[in-house]
C-alpha cells in the first residue's frame, strides 16, 4: 500500500499511473483498461476482451487486408477462423483448445513457429493467452464489432434518477465504491461556467448562488448558462478544431482566407440549439437541400476548411484529389469515429474498410466546381465562393466564403493504386454508397452529399448519435466514455461504460437537442461531485475512469486567455466578425513566410480586438497564434477531436511573461485598487475574482507579505514600477494606426525604388509614448530592392531619418538614444509626392544610397521595424497612413499588400486615478499576475 | 481525509517550503523533492534498443533544396553536353513541374564551377569550391550522392523530409526522438530549432515542422529566435527585478503545494516544477546566447557573421553550445536554396553563408571531442534539375526541383567517415547505384541513436504509426561505422 502510494506521488502523468497499474495486474499492452474485466472475472465479452487483442497482435496478416494476408487466414471472421485450412486444422476449434492451430501457434517457444511472429516485435501476454484459452474453451463466439451494432437503450427502472449516475454508479459498486460528495457551491458554479461558456462566473454570480436557498438552485444557473450566447463560443470552440478551421491557407503561400462567417454560423448553431442532424445535413450538403438558403449554403464551408496550395507548379489533379481526401477523412472522424486514412491506400488491416469504400465515399466529394490555382493565387476565397455577411449580427461586412457547389455531373471515380492521384484502376470503378459495413444507402434517397448526409443521421447509422454524444461527454467529463474519441474501430478503445453510452445515444437520436443532452450530463451527480482525488480508488481505478470523483484538469488554451481578459475587465464581448490580431511577439509570422504571402506580416491590432475572445483570434495555419499552440491547440492542418494537455516551462513563460497576460494585471491590479477596503480585503476580492473562492488565511498571509516587500521595493525604484506599467496600450485611445504598404509585383525592375511615408496629423492622448513598429517583409524584400546597392537598414535608421525629415520639414525633434522622439508642428495635409522634388511632402524613408545602408556588403540585413520605437510627442501624433515603395519612375504600386508597416499609437496609456501611486500599482500589478498564474486559476476543479 | 496521503503530501510541502525560505534557489536542490517531482519529464519510451552510436543530433537543414550538380554531385562529363537537350531514355516518364513542363526545350546546364578534389578515406571528393572549406572536411564525412523523395514541391517535400509524411500533422523527426529517448538535460528543450535567411528566393517555413502530431505537445520542437527574447515570453518585463520573479515563484509554489496538498493531485507538483524549469532556462538560454566566453581563434573560425543573431554563422556556433549541454535534438533551417532564376548568381552567395561556418562547426565538434558522439546531417528536400530552367548561357542558368536524385552529407556520431555512399548516373538524373530513400535517411539517423525504426511507435487514430511510414526502409548498414 505505501508503496503504491509512493509511487502515485511520484509519477505525474495520469497515463503513467496507468500504465503501471496494467503492469502490476500484469496485462500490460492490452492497449485499454479494462475495468469490467478487472472487477468481474467471470465474464467474457468478444468485443471487449478478445477482439482488441486478436487486432493488436494478428489482423495485420490475417485480417481483413486482402493484398497482406498471410497463409490465406483470416481471423476476423468467424467463419474463416473456424474453417479448416489446406493442411487440414483449423485455427479455432471451438470448445476444443488444444486442437486449435491458434492456441498452439501462440503458447510456441519455436521461434519459426510462435504467433504473433518475433519480426512484428508483439507479444501476448500472459493474461492475453488464457483469455484467448477461456473464450475458445466458451465456443470462440464471434460478435460483431459493438460499434457497428446500432444502439439499444438498457431497459432499466430509473424512477427520478439521473440515468448517467445509474451507470455509473453500478460500475462503481462493482468496486465497492460510490460517487463523492457533492463539490461546494463556489467549485461547482466555476466548473459549470467554464464548462458551458468557457468563462468563470464572477463574484456577484457566486454569490447569488452561494446565497440562493430556493430549491432548484442549481438547476436554474444551469438554465442561465445554456441559454447565454457565450455558449455557442465556448462550443464552437470544439468544432473548430475538428473541422480544421483556419483563416489562412496552409501549404507554401499559406494565403489569407475569408471564411470567418462559417465560424459565426456555427457559433449561432450552438446559440440556437440546431438540432444536431440539421447542424450535420447543413454543413455536407447545405447547397442541395430544396430552396436552399444563403446561410445552408454557408455551412458547407465545412468542407472547404481544409487547407489549400496554390505553389507555383502543383498539380490540379493531384490537389483536387487531396482535397476530397481530407473530406472523407474529416467526414469519417468527426460522424463516424472511423479512419479512413489507411484505406487510402489498401483495404484497411483492423477495420472491415475495403479500398474500394475510400473511393465510394471519396466520389460524394470530388465533384464539385472547385479549380485548383496552381499560380499563386493570392485571393482571399477560391470558386465556388458566396458573398455573404456574418449570420450575427456584425457590422454586415460581406465577404467570400468558399462553399461546396455540386458540377454538373459526377465525376467518374475508380479505386486509385497506392493511393496515387495518377493511378486510377480503371478496372475498380465505384459508385456513392456508404461504407459497406455499415449497410446500405437510405432508401430514396438521392446519390449525391444530402443523401450521404441524410443516412449519416439516419437510425442507419450505428455510429453518429455514439461518436457524438461521446465527444461531448469528453467536453464535460474531460475523457470520452470511449476514450478515442476518433476511432470507433476494432483498435478503438472499448468504452468504459458501454450501456451508458448507447442510453445517451439513443436518447440524444430522438431529438438531437445538444443542449438538452448537456443539460443532463451536468446536472447529474456525477457531474456535481468533489474532484479531491480518491486514495481509496487509487488501486482499482488509478485513471478514474470509473468517476468516483470529478476529474479534475487543465483549461484549454482558449479559456486561459479569455478567463484572465475577464476577470481583469479587460474581455470585449461581441459576438462574431472578422478575426482579430491581438498581441504576439514580432516576427512570427515574417520569419516563415513565403514571399507574396498574404499573411506574411502580422499587423498588430487595436482597440477592442486586443480583447476579444480567443475564438476570434487570427488563425494561420503555418505559425498559429503562440499561446494557443504552447497549451496544446492543434494547428488544424487536418482534423482533431481531442487535444492531449501538457504541461511545460514554455507554459509558465507564456502566462508570466506575455504582454497580453501582463496587461491583464495590470488593469486587475487598478481595479482591485479602486475597492474601497483594507489591504486584506482587497487580496481576497482579487483572489476571488480570479480563482473563485476565498483564499485560506495563510494563502492570504503570503500574498500579503509578498505585497509589502514588492512595495518597498518599488518605493526605492519608482522608474522600475514606470517600466512594469508599461505593458500593454490600455486603455489607449483605441485607435491604432495601421500604416499598410505596398510593395511592387516586378521587383527585378525596381532596383530604384525608394520608399515613403504619409503623413497625417490625428489627436493624441496627452503625455503618452507612441511607438512605430513593424515587421521585416521577409525575402521579397531584399529580392525586390537590393539591387546592387544593399538595403540593409533598420528602423532605427528609418524612424530617425522620418524625425530629422521631419526636423527638416517641420520643426523640431529630439532624439534620445535608441528612443527617437520628436516634437514637431503639423498641420492638416496629407503629405506624399515625388521625393525628387524638393517643393513635394513626400518622406522619403530610405533611397537607396550606399550612404544610407547600415552595411552595404550585407545584403540580407532585415528590414526590422520592431516595436520599441518611441515618439513622444506632445498633444500632436502622427500617423503614418502608407509606407511603401515607388518604383524607379515613381509609378503605382502593383502587387498585393505585402510589406511594410507600422502603427503609431500610445505605448502605455495607463491613466493613474489621482491617488493611486505607480508604485503601489506595480506592487498589485505583481500579486495580480501571481494569482494569475495559481495552478488552481488555470485549472478547473 | 486520507492521513497517509496527507503525510506525504506535507512532507513534500514542507520540503518545498524550506527550500523557498532559503532564498527559493534550493528548491529543487533536495533528492527527496526532485525524486517526488519526478513527474516533470515524459517517461522515454523506448530510451534505446541497442547501445546508441550518438547522443544528439545537429540537423542542418538547406531549405529550398541545393543544386547537387554544382556541389557535392561532380559531373565533369556533361560539359559535353551543354545545350543539348536531355535525353528522353534518361527523362523516362518522370513528373516535371509546372514551371518548367511548358518549355519547349530541356537543354543541359553544366555546372559552370570548379571543382576541387579533397582527400578522403576512400578514393578522394570532389567538392565545389563554393564548398572549399566544407570539402576539406572530406575526410570527416559521408556523402550520399543517391538521396531520392517523393515530393516535387517545397512544402510537401520539405514536411516529408522532416516528418516522414508529406500532409502536414505528423510528428516532426526531433519530436519522435524526444518521445523516445526522453531529455538529456534539466535546464534547456530536448529539442530546438533555429532558422537562418538564405539570399535567394526564400520558401516558407511551417511550425508544423517541428511540431509534435499526435505525440504528446511537450515534444514540439522549441524555436529559438534571432534577437533579445530567443525563446517565446522568456525574458522578464522591464522593471522587474530578477528577485521580484524568484519572489513571486516562491508565492505560487507556497499556494500550490496547498492546493495539491486539497485536490490531491500530482499534477500541481509538475506545474511548480515547470515554473522552477521556467525560471532556470531565464538563466541558461542567456547563458547559452552570451559568446563572451568564446575565444577570439573560435569566433573566427566560425567568420565575420558569428556575432550576428539568426545568421547560420551564429546558429552553428549555438549548435556546438547546445550540443555541449547537451539538447537532443538541434534543428538549424537555413533559407533560401531555390534557385530556379539563376544559380549561377546565387548559389555562389548562398554558399558563401554557410561554408565557413558549417566547416567550423564540424573542426570545432572535433576538437572538443564531441563529433564521435553528435551526428550531424546537411542536406535539403530534394535536388535540382541537370536541364536548364529559363534561359541557358554558360554563366547564366536555373535549375528546377528534381526529386529523384540529390546528395546529402552525414558525418559523426556512427557514421563511417571519409566515405561517398551511392551514386547517380551520368546526368545526375537518376540513381545508378544503391538508392537512399527518405525514410532510409530516418531509419539511419535513429539507427545512429540507438533506436530501431520499426519499433519507435505511436498509437494514434488505432494505428501505430512511425516516423519511417509503412513502406520498407532501412538503415543504410554500409555507412554505420
Amino acid at each position: 500500500m505505501t508503496r503504491d502510494v509512493a509511487w502515485l506521488l511520484a509519477d505525474g502523468g495520469v497515463s503513467r499511473r496507468g500504465q503501471r497499474w496494467i503492469a502490476l495486474l500484469g496485462i500490460a499492452a492490452l492497449g485499454f483498461v479494462n475495468i469490467a474485466l478487472a472487477t468481474d472475472e467471470s465474464t467474457l465479452s468478444f468485443s471487449r476482451d478478445i477482439s482488441p487483442v486478436l487486432s493488436e497482435n494478428c489482423f495485420a496478416c490475417h485480417g481483413p487486408d486482402a493484398q497482406h494476408r498471410e497463409a490465406g487466414l483470416r481471423l476476423d471472421v468467424q467463419k474463416n477462423a473456424w474453417e479448416e485450412s489446406a493442411t487440414g486444422q483449423a485455427a479455432i476449434v471451438p470448445g476444443d483448445v488444444e486442437a486449435s492451430a491458434l492456441w498452439q501457434r501462440i503458447i510456441a517457444t519455436d521461434p519459426d513457429e510462435i504467433m504473433p511472429p518475433t519480426s512484428t516485435h508483439k507479444t501476448l501476454t500472459t493474461a492475453q493467452k488464457q483469455l484467448i484459452r477461456r473464450w475458445i474453451e466458451a465456443g470462440a463466439k464471434y460478435e460483431e464489432h459493438w460499434a457497428f451494432i446500432p444502439p439499444v437503450r438498457s431497459e432499466v427502472r430509473l424512477g427520478d434518477k439521473n440515468p448517467i449516475d445509474f451507470f455509473i454508479r453500478k460500475q462503481l459498486a462493482a468496486a465497492n465504491s460510490d460517487l463523492s460528495k457533492k463539490a461546494d457551491r463556489e467549485t461547482l458554479l466555476r466548473r459549470l461556467s467554464f464548462d458551458l461558456t468557457g468563462l468563470p462566473p464572477t463574484p456577484e454570480e457566486l454569490d447569488r448562488f452561494v446565497q440562493d436557498s430556493v430549491s432548484g438552485a442549481y438547476e436554474r444557473q444551469v438554465e442561465r448558462l445554456l441559454a447565454s450566447p457565450r455558449f455557442g463560443e465556448q462550443m464552437a470552440a470544439h468544432w473548430l478544431d475538428l473541422a480544421r478551421y483556419s483563416d489562412s491557407n496552409g501549404y507554401l503561400q499559406d494565403v489569407l482566407r475569408t471564411g470567418w462567417p462559417w465560424r459565426d454560423w456555427v457559433i449561432n448553431a450552438f446559440n440556437q440549439d440546431m438540432p444536431f442532424d440539421q447542424f450535420t445535413i447543413e454543413q455536407l450538403a447545405g447547397d442541395l437541400l430544396p430552396d436552399a438558403q444563403p446561410d445552408q449554403v454557408l455551412a458547407t464551408a465545412f468542407l472547404r476548411n481544409h487547407p489549400i496550395s496554390v505553389e507555383g507548379g502543383t498539380l490540379a489533379e493531384e490537389y483536387l484529389n487531396e482535397y476530397a481526401s481530407d473530406r472523407v477523412e474529416t467526414v469519417g472522424t468527426v460522424f463516424l469515429g472511423l479512419t479512413f486514412n489507411c484505406c487510402r491506400c489498401h483495404d484497411h488491416k483492423f477495420d472491415a474498410l475495403p479500398q474500394k469504400d475510400y473511393y465510394s465515399l471519396l466520389s460524394y466529394f470530388n465533384s464539385s466546381t472547385e479549380q485548383h490555382k496552381g499560380d499563386s493565387g493570392t485571393a482571399p476565397a477560391y470558386e465556388p465562393f458566396i458573398e455573404i455577411d456574418s449570420p450575427l449580427e456584425t457590422d454586415g461586412q460581406v465577404v467570400g466564403v468558399m462553399i461546396m457547389d455540386e458540377g454538373e455531373t459526377p465525376r467518374p471515380t475508380f479505386v486509385l493504386k497506392r493511393g496515387q492521384y495518377d493511378q486510377p484502376d480503371e478496372s475498380q470503378p465505384v459508385s456513392r454508397r456508404p461504407p459497406g459495413v455499415l449497410g446500405a444507402p437510405l432508401e430514396g434517397a438521392p446519390a449525391d452529399r444530402l443523401g450521404l448526409a441524410r443516412w449519416l443521421v439516419s437510425k442507419q447509422n450505428p455510429l453518429l448519435a455514439r461518436v457524438t454524444v461521446n465527444r461531448l461527454w469528453q467536453n464535460i467529463f474531460g475523457r470520452g466514455l470511449v476514450e478515442s474519441v476518433d476511432d470507433f474501430g476494432v483498435q478503438g478503445t472499448y468504452p468504459s461504460h458501454p450501456e451508458l453510452l448507447d442510453y445517451l445515444a439513443v436518447e440524444y437520436q430522438k431529438t438531437w437537442r445538444t443542449k438538452q443532452l448537456l443539460r443532463l450530463m451536468v446536472t447529474s451527480e456525477t457531474y456535481q461531485q468533489a474532484s479531491t482525488a480518491r486514495l481509496d480508488l487509487s488501486q482499482v481505478d488509478p485513471e478514474n475512469r470509473l468517476l468516483g470523483y470529478f476529474p479534475r484538469r487543465r483549461l484549454t488554451a482558449e479559456q486561459i486567455r479569455d478567463a484572465a481578459l475577464f476577470t481583469s475587465g479587460l474581455l470585449v464581448e461581441k459576438l462574431g466578425g472578422a478575426p482579430v490580431r491581438p498581441y504576439q511577439p514580432p516576427g512570427l509570422w515574417s520569419e516563415k513566410a513565403n514571399p507574396g504571402s498574404t499573411t506574411g506580416i502580422f499587423v498588430r491590432g487595436s482597440g477592442d480586438d486586443l480583447y476579444r475572445r480567443s475564438i476570434y483570434t487570427f488563425h494561420k495555419r503555418n505559425s498559429p497564434p503562440p499561446t494557443m499552440s504552447l497549451f496544446d491547440a492543434p494547428e488544424r492542418n487536418g482534423c482533431s477531436a481531442r487535444r492531449s494537455p501538457t504541461n511545460t516551462p514554455l507554459q509558465a513563460l507564456a502566462t508570466l511573461n506575455d504582454e497580453q497576460h501582463l496587461e491583464c494585471a495590470k488593469v486587475l491590479a487598478s481595479r482591485t485598487l479602486k475597492l474601497d477596503g483594507t489591504t486584506n480585503e482587497r487580496l481576497v476580492s482579487l483572489f476571488r475574482r480570479v480563482t473563485g473562492r476565498n483564499p485560506s488565511s495563510q494563502d492570504l498571509g503570503v500574498l500579503a507579505d509578498g505585497l509589502s516587500r514588492f512595495q518597498s521595493r518599488f518605493q526605492s525604484a519608482p522608474n522600475d514600477a514606470l517600466a512594469l506599467l508599461k505593458q500593454g496600450v490600455y486603455p489607449g485611445d483605441g485607435t491604432t494606426r495601421l500604416v499598410s504598404v505596398t510593395i511592387p509585383d516586378d521587383t527585378k525592375t525596381n532596383a530604384n525604388g525608394y520608399a515613403y511615408a504619409t503623413i497625417k496629423p490625428v489627436t493624441l492622448m496627452a503625455n503618452a509614448e507612441y511607438l512605430i513598429g513593424g515587421e521585416d517583409t521577409n525575402a521579397f524584400w531584399d529580392a525586390d530592392i537590393s539591387g546592387a546597392q544593399g538595403n540593409a537598414f533598420t528602423i532605427n535608421s528609418a524612424a530617425s531619418l522620418v524625425a530629422s525629415r521631419y526636423a527638416k520639414e517641420f520643426g523640431k525633434p529630439t532624439i534620445e538614444g535608441q528612443k527617437h522622439a520628436g516634437r514637431w508642428a503639423v498641420g492638416n495635409a496629407k503629405f506624399r509626392a515625388d521625393p525628387t522634388s524638393e517643393s513635394s511632402k513626400t518622406i522619403p524613408l530610405f533611397d537607396f544610397e550606399p550612404a544610407q545602408v547600415a552595411d552595404p556588403q550585407d545584403r540580407r540585413g532585415p528590414l526590422n521595424l520592431t516595436i520599441g520605437n518611441l515618439f513622444r510627442v506632445g498633444n500632436r501624433d502622427i500617423e503614418i497612413t502608407e509606407l511603401g515603395l515607388h518604383d524607379a519612375n515613381g509609378g503605382g504600386f502593383k502587387g498585393g499588400k505585402v510589406g511594410l508597416w507600422a502603427v503609431a499609437e500610445p505605448a502605455t496609456g495607463l491613466v493613474i486615478d489621482a491617488g493611486m501611486d505607480p508604485e503601489e500599482l506595480a506592487s498589485w500589478m505583481l500579486i495580480a499576475s501571481t494569482v494569475l498564474n495559481l495552478d488552481e486559476t488555470i485549472v478547473q476543479d | 481525509m486520507d492521513p497517509l496521503r496527507d503525510r506525504l503530501l506535507n512532507i513534500n510541502r514542507r520540503a518545498l517550503l524550506k527550500g523557498a525560505g532559503a532564498g527559493g534557489l534550493g528548491l529543487l536542490g533536495g533528492p527527496a523533492l526532485g525524486q517526488l517531482l519526478a513527474g516533470e519529464d515524459p517517461v522515454p519510451a523506448v530510451r534505446s534498443h541497442f547501445a546508441p552510436k550518438a547522443k544528439r543530433i545537429i540537423y542542418l537543414f538547406q531549405e529550398g533544396a541545393p543544386s547537387q550538380i554544382d556541389t557535392f554531385d561532380h559531373k565533369p562529363g556533361l560539359n559535353d553536353f551543354y545545350d543539348k537537350d536531355l535525353p528522353p531514355s534518361v527523362r523516362g516518364s518522370q513528373r516535371l513541374t509546372g514551371m518548367t513542363s511548358g518549355q519547349s526545350r530541356l537543354p543541359i546546364a553544366p555546372s559552370s564551377f570548379n571543382f576541387t578534389h579533397h582527400a578522403n578515406r576512400q578514393n578522394g571528393l570532389w567538392v565545389s569550391d563554393l564548398l572549399r572549406r566544407t570539402g576539406e572536411m572530406a575526410g570527416d564525412l559521408c556523402v550520399i550522392k543517391s538521396m531520392l523523395t517523393e515530393q516535387i514541391n517545397h512544402s510537401p517535400a520539405v514536411t516529408y523530409m522532416q516528418t516522414g509524411h508529406q500532409l502536414p500533422g505528423r510528428p516532426s523527426m526531433g519530436a519522435w526522438l524526444s518521445y523516445g529517448l526522453g531529455s538529456a538535460n534539466k535546464n534547456l528543450p530536448n529539442f530546438v530549432v533555429m532558422i537562418s535567411r538564405g539570399r535567394g528566393q526564400m520558401q516558407a517555413l511551417f511550425s508544423h515542422l517541428w511540431g509534435a502530431g499526435f505525440l504528446p505537445g511537450q515534444h514540439q520542437g522549441v524555436q529559438f529566435r534571432a534577437g533579445k527574447d530567443p525563446v517565446l515570453f522568456l525574458n522578464d518585463p522591464p522593471g522587474m527585478s530578477r528577485a521580484d520573479r524568484r519572489k513571486m515563484l516562491d508565492m505560487l509554489a507556497d499556494l500550490n503545494a496547498r492546493q495539491a496538498e486539497v485536490a490531491g493531485d500530482t499534477e500541481v507538483l509538475a506545474r511548480i516544477e515547470q515554473y522552477e524549469m521556467a525560471y532556470r532556462m531565464q538563466a541558461s538560454v542567456p547563458d547559452l546566447t552570451d559568446f563572451s566566453d568564446e575565444s577570439k581563434e573560435t569566433l573566427e573560425m566560425y567568420g565575420p557573421d558569428v556575432k550576428k543573431p539568426g545568421s547560420y554563422a551564429f546558429n552553428c556556433l549555438m549548435a556546438r553550445r547546445m550540443a555541449e549541454r547537451d539538447v537532443r535534438f538541434i534543428q538549424l533551417y537555413h533559407r533560401g536554396w531555390d534557385h530556379h532564376g539563376s544559380v549561377t548568381r546565387d548559389l555562389p552567395l548562398q554558399c558563401q553563408d554557410v561554408d565557413q561556418p558549417q566547416a567550423a562547426l564540424l573542426k570545432d565538434l572535433k576538437q572538443r571531442g564531441l563529433l564521435d558522439e553528435t551526428l550531424v546531417v546537411w542536406g535539403g528536400e530534394f535536388g535540382r534539375t541537370v536541364y536548364c530552367q529559363g534561359k541557358l548561357t554558360p554563366q547564366q542558368y536555373g535549375r528546377d526541383h528534381h526529386p529523384r536524385c540529390f546528395s546529402v552529407w552525414l558525418a559523426g556520431g556512427g557514421i563511417k567517415p571519409g566515405i561517398t555512399y551511392g551514386n547517380s548516373c551520368d546526368f545526375s538524373y537518376n540513381i545508378a547505384e544503391n538508392p537512399v530513400t527518405a525514410h532510409d535517411l530516418h531509419a539511419t539517423i535513429l539507427h545512429c541513436m540507438g533506436i530501431d525504426h520499426e519499433r519507435l511507435t505511436f498509437r494514434s487514430r488505432g494505428l501505430d504509426f512511425k516516423l519511417t511510414g509503412v513502406e520498407a526502409a532501412n538503415p543504410i548498414t554500409d555507412i554505420l561505422g
